[in-house]
């Protein structure tokens, strides 16, 4: 386990094409608030709590640029994560078929993370539903052959924000119970595990 | 108008004294503006000399946009290009810029399409640009920014990037092996700064001013400059940053806040002197990076294109008309600012005070040890006296040289003697 866990419960990051909304979305969720950002070049990071069933949770979130010669970087930032969120645009096609590239990064994150799938800017084809260039079944498709979960969001609106957060939420939970389980199963490896991590801790810095 | 401080002062002196020569090199506005200019209109006159832009007025350029393997990207970029608040501009004349904007881009794109690929941050550089210039201009300077500063950004990948941004790291081990043991105890490695480096901070810097003082310093030095001004200001903050728990994330995150509130000027002096100290051939041999084809900035001044401008800058004049704005711009600086009036005819007393006391006055302290008395006043609590930040760097110098400036007077008197006895007999 990483010094980073630690302190932070779970570590999300968000993937996907250049301009389909990571940014927006981080900014719906940490803050509540929509605004039109710049691009992100690089990574940025920003946290969120979680209030769960007995306790709260403090996320770490990790926003990613879009842009392909940038994928080194996001493959480093992949590094742990408990939990990724790819997204595409509903309104264009070329991100939706490109999410190929962002499944493949799954390599270099922790083995019991959770993927959710997400569609943004749904408000765009409330208007005319003509916008539309993928339609739902096809995200539900996509999501269920790469065994991930899917939502279809408006981070202008709000709508299906606080769902996913939620979702975000019981999978961390339903996640680290089970981890709890498989610590009692060999209890002794556990105690083990934890004092090592403790002595680990102290020599860091 | 602003106040103007002491160091502009000193500036605009340094600026009207060049001004009278007839011929004044590269090198010699390199060394004014690197220090920072005082204004735009500075700037303007400036900034194309720097990039080796002669008779920036009368150049044209006709290639025609056209659909690129980018065009989209740089759209969707350009469209969200902000600008600084700071800048108190309206929505309307923001339009107005981003439309420039993209066609200046979209031209650099596709009068190179074979040789520089466009990244997500190139359209900020040029947005500094189209700040202070017009359309037409801001476009010849970002050509040349992307041809001579900015290649190795605008190679097909960031390969030649990421091998540079290790030179962070072996620049914070040289000069402080504790902080660079912690930033690899927080599994930190050099990512945090491509936003720093590929911008030149003007992603991240939110205040115009630092922006364009930034840009005075990068222009005037190596394009890796930015490289050495990451690891200064890392070092510069070396507490705060080992204040931070050692996580990635605590890590980052303090990086990030770093880049608000920097003093631009004392980091710059620690750039420099690492600059000086460890130039980038022998922090790249050191790190055993195989330089290749794809590596331009290592090569600087000596690039493709940029060996040209470099030699006939050596002669370079200022055109007379620029010359003239500069000197009518100087003369009302004067007359605005008090300090810089001519003073008041002297009375003989103070005149003999005056006289007595510069014949009192020691000989002036060289830049380079004014720069070390600086960085020790930073660094005094950290590093011991003999610490290699605080080391004199003299300019390497043949010893037939040395000898001959060392015993000029002897070697003068010897001559004549020889003279002499030559005569003589």
């Amino acid at each position: 386990m990483n010094e980073e866990e630690e302190k932070y419960d779970l570590k999300i990051i968000l993937l996907g094409s250049s301009k389909v909304g990571k940014t927006t979305l981080v900014n719906r969720l940490t803050q509540g608030t929509f605004e039109n950002p710049e691009q992100t070049t690089g990574a940025t990071f920003s946290k969120k709590k979680y209030q769960g069933e007995l306790q709260e949770y403090t996320f770490s979130i990790w926003d990613t640029a879009g842009e392909e010669r940038f994928d080194s970087l996001s493959s480093f930032y992949c590094r742990n994560s408990g939990c990724e969120l790819i997204l595409y645009d509903i309104t264009d096609r070329n991100s939706f078929t490109n999410l190929d590239r962002f499944f493949d990064k799954l390599q270099y994150t922790n083995e019991d993370s959770f993927v959710i799938l997400i569609g943004t800017k749904l408000d765009l084809i409330e208007e005319t539903s003509k916008l539309r260039k993928v339609t739902l079944e096809e995200g539900k498709k996509k999501a269920n052959d790469k065994n991930s979960y899917f939502f279809e969001i408006s981070s202008k609106t709000g709508h299906n924000i606080q769902e996913l957060w939620e979702t975000v939420g019981d999978l961390f939970e339903k996640n680290s119970q089970k981890n709890e389980i498989k610590h009692r199963q060999d209890n002794n490896h556990f105690q083990i595990n934890s004092f090592t991590n403790n002595q680990k801790k102290k020599n860091c810095c | 108008m602003n106040p103007i401080d002491s160091t502009q002062i000193k500036l605009i002196k340094e600026l009207k004294q060049l001004l009278t020569q007839e011929k004044i090199t590269l090198e010699q506005i390199k060394e004014i503006a690197t220090n920072g200019l005082p204004n735009n209109s500075y700037r303007k006159i400036l900034w194309p000399i720097l990039l080796g832009i002669e008779n920036i007025n009368e150049k044209n350029d006709s290639t025609e946009i056209r659909y690129h393997r980018d065009t989209n990207q740089v759209k969707q970029d350009v469209d969200r290009c902000l600008w600084k608040d700071s800048l108190g501009w309206s929505e309307i004349k923001k339009t107005r810029k981003r439309e420039k904007l993209q066609r200046i881009i979209d031209k650099i794109m596709c009068k190179y399409e074979s040789s520089l690929y466009y990244y997500q941050g190139f359209h900020e550089v040029c947005s500094v640009f189209l700040t202070i210039f017009g359309e037409k201009k801001s476009f010849f300077l970002s050509e040349n920014v992307a041809l001579y500063f900015m290649h190795d950004n605008m190679n097909k990948n960031f390969n030649v990037v990421l091998k540079y941004l290790d030179i962070i790291y072996a620049l914070i081990l040289h000069i402080d092996p504790n902080l660079h043991k912690f930033l690899q105890d927080a599994s930190m490695n050099t990512f945090f700064a491509t936003s720093w480096v590929l911008t030149w901070f003007s992603h991240v810097v939110s205040e115009m001013k630092s922006i364009f003082r930034l840009f005075d310093f990068f222009l005037s030095e190596h394009p890796l400059m930015p490289y050495y001004y990451s690891a200064a200001l890392i070092l510069y903050n070396n507490n705060l940053i080992q204040k931070c728990e050692c996580s990635m994330s605590d890590v980052f995150n303090c990086l990030q806040s770093l880049v608000t509130e920097m003093n631009v000027e004392d980091v710059i002096l620690i750039a420099r002197k690492l600059m000086q100290l460890y130039p980038p051939k022998v922090i790249l041999e050191e790190m055993k990076v195989q330089i290749t084809q794809e590596f331009h900035s290592v090569h600087f001044p000596i690039l493709k294109g940029f060996d040209k401008i470099q030699n006939d800058m050596i002669s370079f004049e200022i055109t007379v008309d620029a010359k003239n704005f500069l000197l009518q711009f100087l003369d009302n600086q004067d007359s605005d600012n008090p300090i810089l009036q001519k003073k008041p005819p002297q009375n003989t007393k103070s005149k003999l005070i005056a006289f007595v006391n510069r014949r009192k006055k020691k000989k002036p302290i060289s830049k380079e040890l004014q720069i070390n008395k600086q960085l020790q006043k930073v660094f005094s609590s950290k590093f011991e006296k003999n610490h290699p930040l605080f080391v004199l760097v003299k300019p390497s110098q043949s010893w037939v040289y040395l000898i001959l400036q060392r015993f000029k007077i002897i070697i003068l008197i010897f001559i004549i003697i020889l003279f002499v006895f030559f005569f003589l007999y």
